[in-house]
């Protein structure tokens, strides 16, 4: 049986550098693109990336196992991207107003066949549509999509309570449902 | 999740499945290896703190006892005659009205009630065997106060009744820690004079006091208050960030910030807090 994010960790903080790179090996992809999504520049993102991994290195010897990891792992992320947020004027607050902090959005892939222009298109809705979304509710849908996070973990990760985050998910929801057309 | 919510994933999932550059994983990797290599920085300190700890602590244990019971070490009080003390509040009536004959303004009840004060300190003495060991000194601390409170109450008697201890051999068994706490206290108490402690020590103990707080603050994971002051911990690291601002110092005030950020990255700085704190 696989070991635990959680048993990975505690090995890690313990000595155990390749249970270091169990747990970046399965959570990179998704850290980074939930990091890629929530900022403007590609470059920007990588820089973020690594300052996050870097801080949850550094912090090794203060993680508690009675919260998840990946709950942990994100709340550094998020308070990483608040202090981004916040040194372009940004304050938590508005974090949930609309038309902030417009995201770069995904390019959808360009040379595809006929027969996936269709859902290329949706792709291409979809990444508009995540990009323009207030930045909380951007943040709250990378969570749960990338990270797997429940509701009650992200108001965790987030510093809010459990209400808030349904609501921010839900009202994600909704926009991206209404630009692919459901 | 509902079937739209499904799509709205589906959706998701077929956008660009991105993942970092090669560069960046092994930069990262190497960073994690290299953490194991030197010891974290709670680790490389603990030594060096707790022995700061200890030694900050006999120092100022030592200290107060100088300040606080200059004469109080007499040789009416070492390992070989605990019982003489005792021995004042068990006098039989007649040796209290023979005091009382000796002209001495306290009768025998308040004696007697000055005597009890002594017995349930010798008595807390004896309930606390198995302190843990970095209480140690705490607890000894308290002890010697709670003596040298009850010795000052002696003193008024010990004038009149003197004679009587000297003369009494009454062995009790509450006496029993007893002489192990004052051969402690004297170890770390001098003879001490009739005047008041010498300057000196006085003038030496602003710095002690502050390199005490800080020992203290440091050995604080250890105690009973570890979660509060844990609490607090990051509140006061900004406050001094904060003051670093309103003082113009930026460049120390950043780098505080960044080692702060890189301490704690899971804490949340409150709004109102980054407003004082951040990178101007």
């Amino acid at each position: 049986m696989p070991a635990t994010d959680e048993q990975l960790m505690l090995a890690y903080a313990g000595g155990d550098a390749a249970a270091f790179e169990a747990l970046y090996s399965r959570h990179k992809g998704p850290l980074f693109r939930f990091v890629l999504r929530s900022v403007k520049a590609p470059a920007q993102a990588e820089e973020l990336f690594q300052e996050v991994w870097m801080r949850a290195i550094e912090a090794r010897a203060r993680y508690r196992p009675e919260a998840k990891f990946s709950t942990w792992l994100y709340t550094i992320a998020h308070n990483r991207l608040v202090d981004h947020w916040r040194a372009k004027g940004l304050s938590l607050v508005s974090l949930d107003d609309e038309e902030r902090e417009v995201a770069e959005p995904v390019a959808p892939p360009s040379a595809e066949p006929l027969a996936n222009l269709e859902a290329s298109r949706l792709a291409g809705r979809l990444s508009q549509a995540l990009a323009a979304l207030p930045l909380a509710q951007r943040e709250a849908f990378l969570m749960h999509q990338e990270g797997d996070l429940t509701a009650a973990e992200i108001a965790a990760a987030t510093g809010t309570n459990e209400e808030a985050a349904k609501s921010r998910l839900r009202y994600a929801m909704n926009k991206l449902k209404e630009a692919i057309g459901e | 999740m509902s079937e739209s919510d499904g799509k709205v994933s589906a959706a998701y999932r077929s956008l660009a499945r991105e993942e970092p550059p090669a560069s960046l994983d092994a930069a990262i990797l190497a960073a994690s290896r290299g953490a194991l290599a030197r010891p974290s920085a709670s680790r490389r300190w603990a030594a060096p703190v707790s022995i700061a700890a200890v030694l900050v602590l006999a120092f100022g244990v030592t200290l107060r006892m100088q300040q606080e019971k200059p004469g109080v070490e007499s040789p009416d009080m070492d390992a070989t005659r605990p019982a003489q003390r005792v021995a004042v509040p068990a006098a039989p009536p007649a040796a209290a009205e023979k005091f009382e004959d000796k002209a001495v303004a306290e009768p025998s009840p308040p004696m007697k009630q000055a005597a009890a004060p002594r017995e349930e300190a010798r008595a807390k003495k004896q309930v606390a065997p198995a302190a843990k060991p970095d209480k140690v000194e705490a607890d000894r601390a308290l002890r010697d106060e709670v003596r040298v409170e009850s010795e000052r109450k002696d003193l008024k008697e010990r004038a009149a009744v003197s004679e009587l201890a000297k003369e009494s051999n009454v062995a009790s068994p509450a006496a029993a820690p007893v002489p192990q706490a004052k051969l402690q206290s004297r170890e770390f108490a001098p003879e001490p004079p009739a005047s008041p402690a010498p300057p000196s020590a006085a003038a030496s103990a602003p710095a002690p006091a502050r390199l005490k707080r800080e020992a203290l603050a440091a050995q604080a994971p250890a105690g009973v208050a570890a979660d509060a002051q844990a609490v607090d911990e990051p509140t006061r690291e900004l406050e001094a960030i904060a003051k670093l601002r309103v003082e113009g110092r930026h460049e120390e005030a950043d780098k505080a910030l960044g080692e702060f950020r890189r301490k704690r990255p899971d804490y949340r700085i409150p709004d109102a807090m980054w407003e004082r704190v951040k990178p101007k």
